[in-house]
């Protein structure tokens, strides 16, 4: 007889263990098969997406499409600016201008912009612009290149040129600009604006005078940077400056003017020489009756700018 | 309804397979669901964070490339756009390519080279933008892209578009997935085994009471179920346990009376055979005694009668009628033996007790030995007819015994009548005998007589006891109950 682990009388039975093992088998085959079912269900739902995408080719190169232009065939005119505030700035202040200039001529104006005047002299030299307008140093040097004319002068507060402020925080105790010695300082654009900086040393290169010079492109940006606290004082253009006080009063107040450089032209429009005269006249008629409607008023405005005039002498006393 | 027909053979089938294969494969679901579960979960949850993540960043990138090439677009420095461009694109992870298209969706600068995939510039189009951007998925031959729209100055200078790959998305996907499946697979096999080895112990006690039972079906009583702990199974053993051995005992005590059975039946038949030719003894007997005892006697009668006839003298027929007269007398005694012998009239007219004491005094006066006999109680009750009957023919075959083996001096009879039952006790002070062996002997004619006595001791419900030592006489006692 067998027996059991511990000495007990063990049975054997008909069934043996032999049959009872080979029936756990097949049932345990049954039970991973349902196992692997549920599992495979489960991961089918789990990987199931909503819904399906577009599909690309991106291994399928081509030339790019390019969109056809408007239908308006008419040959747009092409007017560069050199900013002098930053080109998000520029764009919008000069592309409401540049609309108003094409409904006025009844030709589409097309905008360019550039940081640099030399860039905006090469393009009109090039006559890849008709029209230009850029700071003054900029239009003598155009002038003397190849004859860059001068159409219209803005008049601002009635004056057809302005000065460039010294500004700092409208916090800082500093009062005059010889205060800024040894201070940061930043210039929006030495090109454009006189090198010489009024800090009353007679000569003195800026390089000495302060303990750090920067250089910030656009002006609009050398104000906030004063504003903002990041430099001591800043040379920055008048006419950015009035400009900014009518569209971003907050941070002109943030500042404060404490000294000014001899006034210079405002930019002017100026265009190509050999330019068509009918085109030169009609755009100079557009530029100086800009300021007689309603639109062209609204687009000097936020200009900062009275008007256009035309180059030459001074407004005051003409009336306003 | 269909469904419950379709899986009605999965749960018969289920709770048809062994013990062992519910328990593991309760272990083994329980396991895998929870392992499948967080798979799913890991899943959603991880896709979810990543894609979040993805877009986050992708909007990040292509905030910050409008920011930054909204200058470069507005001055037209094209060149500047497409370092930032390419700049951005070695800069940044997941980032599968960069446009920048104008407002018109003429491509201004892009990460592809001299060519662009075609299907590429159109996609994603629109000037709509929730939340300043606008996302769609597009499906490439390199799975998903996340294609992230957001418009360069607000839409004036075009359109940054930037698609993130979710290439390391379902890399990473894939990687986790299959470390939990592998988690969950060694998981698996360890709950297996961990519950093979409780499963194996909790049910080879109920395998072996299986076992057991189908061998105590086939009356094999001698194996016993192990008991090795309190709980259930171990109870069930127990009481299995107890069930056996009063099973075994029950079988025993069956087979013990199948054995008497037979033996008596054995004996039955052969103190029915006895019956019948002690039957026929008696006819004989009884011929044998009217041939030759009253035949004879009548004969002499007759012989006597047909003397007188002849005799003239009449003194010597007075002489002759008396001797014949008491030839008759004894004629007339015979017979009347005769009829005692065959069926004691006593027991029928005055009862047991006076049967019973009148064959005492037959008995002592036949074998010339003294027998007491004592009868209490009877006070002109009768017992039933049967039971006299088998107490007097008990009696009368004590006191055979008697005269036959015991050579006794003595004997004693007493009847006692008691309130249910009647006594009657035959004692002598004889050779006695080993009562055991002689009920226990092969020598079935020694006992017939014995059996004969207990046969009609239990006919009428009584009991018979014998009681003896070589040497020392025998005692018989006999009691019967009888209703009131």
């Amino acid at each position: 007889m067998r027996r059991g682990p511990l000495g007990h009388p063990r049975a054997t039975g008909r069934c043996s263990g032999s049959e009872d093992r080979e029936r756990t088998v097949r049932h345990l085959k049954g039970l991973s098969a349902l196992a692997t079912l549920s599992l495979g269900v489960f991961l089918l739902a789990g990987c199931s997406e909503q819904d399906e995408p577009p599909r690309v080719r991106l291994w399928a190169l081509a030339p790019p499409e390019v969109t056809p232009t408007d239908a308006d065939s008419r040959v747009p005119l092409r007017f560069a600016v050199a900013l002098a505030v930053s080109p998000q700035e520029g764009y919008q202040l000069y592309g409401d201008l540049a609309e108003a200039l094409g409904q006025k001529i009844g030709r589409p104006v097309h905008l360019i912009l550039r940081r640099a005047f030399s860039e905006v002299n090469d393009l009109v030299r090039s006559r890849e612009a008709e029209m230009a307008q850029l700071c003054s140093r900029g239009f003598l040097q155009g002038h003397a290149d190849f004859g860059l004319t001068a159409l219209a002068v803005p008049v601002v507060n009635r004056r057809k040129s302005r000065p460039s402020y010294v500004i700092v925080s409208a916090e800082s105790e500093i009062g005059t600009p010889a205060e800024l010695a040894g201070k940061t300082f930043a210039f929006a654009d030495p090109l454009c604006a006189p090198e010489a900086f009024p800090a009353g040393r007679g000569g003195q290169r800026p390089e000495a005078f302060f303990r750090r010079k920067l250089l910030i492109t656009g002006h609009d940006r050398a104000i906030r940077a004063v504003a903002e606290g990041l430099v001591d004082g800043a040379l920055v253009d008048g006419l950015v400056y009035a400009r900014l006080a009518l569209t971003d009063p907050g941070q002109v107040a943030k500042t404060k003017v404490i000294g000014e450089t001899a006034p210079y032209m405002n930019p002017p429009v100026a265009v190509h020489p050999g330019l068509d005269p009918t085109v030169r006249e009609k755009l100079r008629r557009a530029l100086l009756t800009l300021h007689e409607e309603q639109t062209g008023r609204a687009v000097l405005t936020r200009l900062a700018i009275d008007r256009f005039a035309a180059p030459g002498g001074e407004v005051d006393g003409r009336g306003r | 309804m269909s469904v419950k027909r379709l899986l009605r053979p999965i749960i018969v089938w289920a709770l048809g397979v062994s013990v062992r294969v519910k328990i593991m494969g309760i272990a083994l679901g329980l396991v895998l669901l929870l392992g499948v579960g967080a798979v799913i979960q890991v899943q959603g949850v991880t896709r979810a964070t990543f894609t979040r993540e993805m877009d986050e960043r992708a909007l990040s990138i292509a905030r910050d490339m409008a920011a930054r090439a909204a200058d470069f677009i507005l001055l037209e420095d094209f060149v500047a756009l497409r370092d930032l461009v390419l700049e951005t694109l070695a800069s940044s992870k997941d980032v599968r390519y960069i446009l920048v298209l104008d407002g018109r969706g003429n491509v201004l600068a892009h990460t592809f080279g001299h060519f662009l995939p075609p299907d590429l510039q159109p996609a994603n189009a629109g000037n709509q933008y929730t939340g300043g951007f606008r996302i769609q998925r597009l499906a490439s031959e390199e799975g998903i892209l996340r294609d992230v729209a957001v418009p360069i100055f607000q839409g004036r200078a075009g359109v940054v578009r930037v698609g993130m790959s979710e290439e390391r998305l379902e890399q990473t996907l894939t990687r986790t997935t299959q470390q939990l499946l592998l988690l969950v697979a060694a998981v698996s096999l360890l709950g297996v085994l961990a519950a093979y080895l409780p499963t194996v112990i909790l049910t080879r006690p109920l395998l072996e009471l299986r076992d057991l039972t189908r061998a105590v079906g086939r009356k094999v009583f001698s194996s016993r179920a192990q008991v090795r702990f309190g709980d259930e199974i171990g109870q069930l053993a127990t009481a299995f346990n107890a069930m056996v051995e009063n099973l075994e005992r029950a079988d025993a005590e069956r087979s013990h009376l199948l054995d008497e059975l037979r033996v008596k039946e054995q004996m039955r038949l052969q103190l029915l055979d006895k019956v019948i030719s002690a039957q026929e003894d008696e006819r004989k007997r009884v011929a044998r005694e009217l041939h030759d005892e009253t035949s004879q006697s009548l004969t002499s009668l007759l012989v006597g009668l047909k003397v007188l006839g002849s005799v003239v003298d009449l003194p010597e027929v007075r002489e002759k009628a008396a001797e014949l007269r008491a030839l008759g007398g004894k004629i007339l005694r015979d017979v009347h033996d005769l009829a005692f012998q065959l069926r004691p009239s006593l027991l029928d007219s005055l009862g047991l007790a006076a049967a019973v004491q009148r064959l005492a005094e037959d008995y002592a006066e036949k074998l010339g030995i003294h027998i007491d006999c004592h009868a209490v109680g009877f006070e002109g009750r009768r017992l039933p007819p049967g039971t006299e009957t088998a107490l007097y023919r008990i009696v009368q075959e004590a006191l055979t015994n008697v005269a036959k083996h015991a050579e006794a001096k003595n004997v004693s009879v007493i009847l006692r009548e008691g309130e249910a039952s009647v006594l009657a006790v035959v004692e002598d002070d004889g050779k006695g005998f080993p009562v055991a062996e002689v009920m226990g002997s092969a020598a079935k004619d020694k006992r017939l007589g014995l059996f004969g006595m207990e046969e009609r001791a239990a006919l009428v419900a009584g009991k018979l006891t014998i009681e003896s030592t070589p040497g020392e006489g025998t005692t018989v006692f006999v009691e019967v109950p009888f209703e009131q």
